[in-house]
């Protein structure tokens, strides 16, 4: 699993991914800690498949019973169905996921973590000399999610949104936007079902000061492509899906 | 990847398979009951003719119901094997998966080997709560066996009764076959769930995950 460093501060991110070991038919996924002066948090643990090289790797940057907090942004299972392995882990961990999710997301196993329901609304999670804000994503592509923003490192989670499929062993970082929007296009047309909340997102989403927008498949965003995301994006058409040939929009 | 040992899978497959076989019993273990009433009503008719006959029909319509009563026993009984393989299948996969994580690191910590000792303490229980139920299972299996080996023997004592019957000495032969034929087919049944679970259980016996169950 590799293992990048995205800040550094009174605490640090970290964005593990492009996993060597992975099995070729599963889709390649980027989780992402924070470790702080009071513990760890996990942003989209990972699905159960990559549990194991998550946990070697996580160990490599915090001790494992320091875990405090995991977030899912949705209930799909490359997010969160690792959650019953890190319920044995971790089970003194707090679960942070939308309320819409909660009776769906525990037949992964949450017996001994506790789940906390963000409300629709968003809410705040104080952490050491920092917090992160859980910013609604709705329909953006699940009908309950969320993105999480650190006001200090300048760093948005956008869960699916900037998601790119690409083949393994791809660059952890856009280096040529005009052409990564070629691995995005069907992706977010396809999985984003509404013009709608996308827009309202967007612009949402430009009122914070960000440096790198980091979806969880894909390469991450620095700098102006976050801009050029944001542009490409407000003007991409969305909820569109092809039947015998013919597109519909939703 | 998952690394789960196929006869953990095999026993909660077999388990599993046997539930719906349980299931034929049941239909079995009702035609019994109706072959039972029907011979009552036959031996009524027949009167001092069959006076013979009408113990044995009490006793196999008694069987038909504990039949019925222990399937529906065998059927829980299986059902929880299923549950108990299949959370210590769950526990396994798991266990493999937190010690490969571990095995990635040079010193897993103190935190990381006490979880993985609890785990495998549970998977132990786990495997125990498994072994027991399957005992369980083969006890009432056994039982099963015993009272259609019993209701195989009283069609027989039927038949020698029926010859005496004069003009009902049909009616209650046939009532005869059908029973004998049901404990056939029920031992069959149970012949094969066991022996469907023995060989999936001696599999994990054979690799130290499980007691003998005998």
């Amino acid at each position: 699993m590799q293992r990048t460093e995205l800040f550094r501060g009174n605490h640090t991110w970290y964005v593990f991914g492009r996993d060597p070991d992975k099995l070729n038919d599963i889709i390649d996924t980027n989780q992402y800690l924070i470790v702080d002066s009071s513990g760890a948090t996990l942003l989209d643990p990972g699905g159960v498949e990559t549990f194991s090289a998550m946990l070697a790797a996580v160990a490599t940057c915090c001790d494992i019973a320091d875990i405090r907090y995991l977030f899912a942004s949705h209930q799909d299972p490359d997010i969160i169905s690792s959650l019953g392995l890190w319920d044995r882990a971790v089970p003194q961990a707090k679960l942070y996921a939308p309320w819409l999710w909660e009776g769906f997301i525990k037949h992964f196993g949450c017996r001994q973590i506790e789940y906390v329901s963000i409300p629709d609304e968003g809410m705040s999670l104080p952490l050491g000399a920092t917090r992160l804000d859980f910013i609604p994503a709705h329909y953006l592509h699940s009908s309950g999610n969320f993105h999480v923003y650190d006001r200090s490192a300048r760093i948005l989670m956008s869960g699916d949104i900037g998601a790119a499929l690409e083949p393994p062993g791809s660059p952890m970082f856009v280096d040529n936007f005009s052409e990564h929007t070629s691995r995005m296009k069907l992706f977010h047309q396809r999985w984003m079902p509404s013009n709608k909340a996308k827009n309202d997102w967007v612009r949402r989403v430009r009122e914070l000061d960000i440096d790198i927008m980091a979806p969880q498949h894909g390469r991450l965003f620095r700098g102006d492509d976050v801009q050029r995301f944001l542009d490409w994006f407000e003007a991409l058409e969305v909820g569109i899906a092809h039947r015998g040939g013919e597109q519909s929009a939703a | 990847m998952s690394q789960t040992p196929p006869h953990t899978e095999e026993l909660f497959a077999q388990t599993a398979r046997s539930v719906s076989y349980l299931e034929g019993v049941r239909r079995t273990a009702n035609e019994i009951t109706l072959s039972a009433a029907n011979a009552k009503a036959v031996a009524a008719r027949a009167g001092s003719k069959a006076a013979g006959f009408i113990p044995i029909t009490n006793f196999v319509d008694e069987m038909g119901r504990e039949t019925r009563h222990l399937v529906e026993r065998v059927n829980r009984d299986a059902q929880l094997t299923v549950r108990e393989a299949l959370a210590e299948l769950y526990l396994r996969d798991s266990l493999e998966r937190m010690q490969r994580g571990c095995a990635g690191l040079e010193e897993p910590g103190a935190h990381l080997t006490a979880i993985s000792r609890t785990m495998t303490t549970d998977l132990k229980a786990a495997s125990d709560r498994t072994n027991r139920q399957l005992v369980q299972l083969r006890e009432v299996l056994s039982q099963i066996n015993d009272h259609a080996r019993t209701a195989s023997m009283m069609s027989t004592r039927a038949r020698v009764e029926a010859t005496v019957a004069e003009e009902y000495q049909h009616s209650l032969e046939s009532v005869a076959d059908t029973v004998e034929a049901a404990a056939t087919r029920i031992r069959e049944v149970v012949l094969r769930c066991r022996s469907m679970l023995d060989a999936a259980n001696d599999e994990r016996s054979r690799r130290g995950l499980a007691h003998a169950t005998n």
